[in-house]
């Protein structure tokens, strides 16, 4: 990669601690898109234990039950979605060790701050490929279990 | 997003710490030439980069508002942005917390206090890091082949 990697903190040095972050994983999907959601669904099944909601109270549910690892929040149809059900994911006790997603098409600087304010830990604009999708989920189930949950 | 127009590189630093912030600057501007726009947490850094659109971000993690970790991420996240040259400059120096900043998706994590000539060359390795070498670097923290 470059002399870097022969640096105290060159990422070759680090690469072995990512075996110990290895492991199932779990992903709730709050959607206001049915076919979006199962497509995430698919795309990630393969990697993640995945379960597929398409409304708050029904996400709330799940989370109660699954504890997920990461909360993934794709919306863009439906006007009662938005931030303030970011605010609320964010504020609740069953998903206060997971990370929140946001999947939006949403790209002006204003929304991105007011998702990150509201709890996001990660902001990917649509369209996006399947392979980006699982990259960046995976890494950021890496990210959570490296550092622990907060 | 880099400045084809201008052989002066343009370096954005976010800290929160103006006495760091400070000593950067007139470093990168003193020994290198670099021009550098700062900014004081991940928010103003968003908005500093799309004002600005720097050649490189240099970028602490612990911040109010927006933390480096979610600054780097916006940035990846974003086809618009998800190929800007960025170092995360941390006082954090435990390694599962150094493999956090590259799993966020930053090319080079430097530990403070830095020296300006190591800051130098790791903007220009970040600068003149391709594409591919980028996208490899996020496979492998995906543990993809």
């Amino acid at each position: 990669m470059s002399n870097l990697e022969n640096r105290p903190t060159g990422l070759a040095r680090l690469l072995p601690f990512l075996s110990r972050a290895r492991r199932a994983f779990s992903i709730l999907v709050l959607s206001d898109d049915q076919r979006m959601g199962e497509s995430m669904a698919a795309v990630l099944g393969s990697m993640a234990s995945v379960v597929v909601t398409l409304s708050w109270e029904a996400a709330l549910a799940a989370s109660e039950v699954r504890r997920p690892d990461i909360l993934l929040y794709d919306f863009d149809r439906q006007e009662s979605f938005g931030w303030p059900i970011l605010t609320q994911l964010h504020a609740t006790p069953s998903l206060r060790h997971t990370l929140l997603l946001v999947l939006t098409l949403r790209t002006s600087v204003n929304d991105k701050i007011a998702a990150f304010e509201s709890g996001a830990d990660d902001y990917l604009i649509k369209p996006i490929t399947a392979d980006q999708l699982r990259f960046h989920v995976q890494r950021l189930s890496h990210f959570r279990q490296v550092l622990g949950p907060n | 997003m880099t400045n084809p127009h201008s052989e002066q590189r343009k370096v954005l630093v976010i800290d929160d710490d103006p006495a760091v912030v400070a000593t950067l600057a007139d470093g990168l501007q003193l020994l290198g030439d670099y021009e550098v726009i700062i900014a004081s947490d991940g928010a103003e850094g968003l908005h500093s980069f799309y004002a600005s659109l720097p050649d490189c971000v240099v970028v602490d993690v612990r911040m109010p508002r927006l933390n480096g970790y979610q600054f780097v991420r916006a940035m990846r996240g974003d086809p618009e942005t998800a190929e800007i040259p960025i170092i995360i400059l941390s006082a954090l120096v435990q390694d599962h917390e150094q493999l956090a900043g590259f799993l966020s998706g930053a090319d080079v994590y430097l530990l403070k206090p830095v020296q300006i000539i190591e800051l130098m060359a790791a903007v220009d390795t970040a600068i003149n890091r391709t594409a591919e070498q980028r996208a490899e670097q996020l496979r492998l923290l995906a543990d993809e082949p």
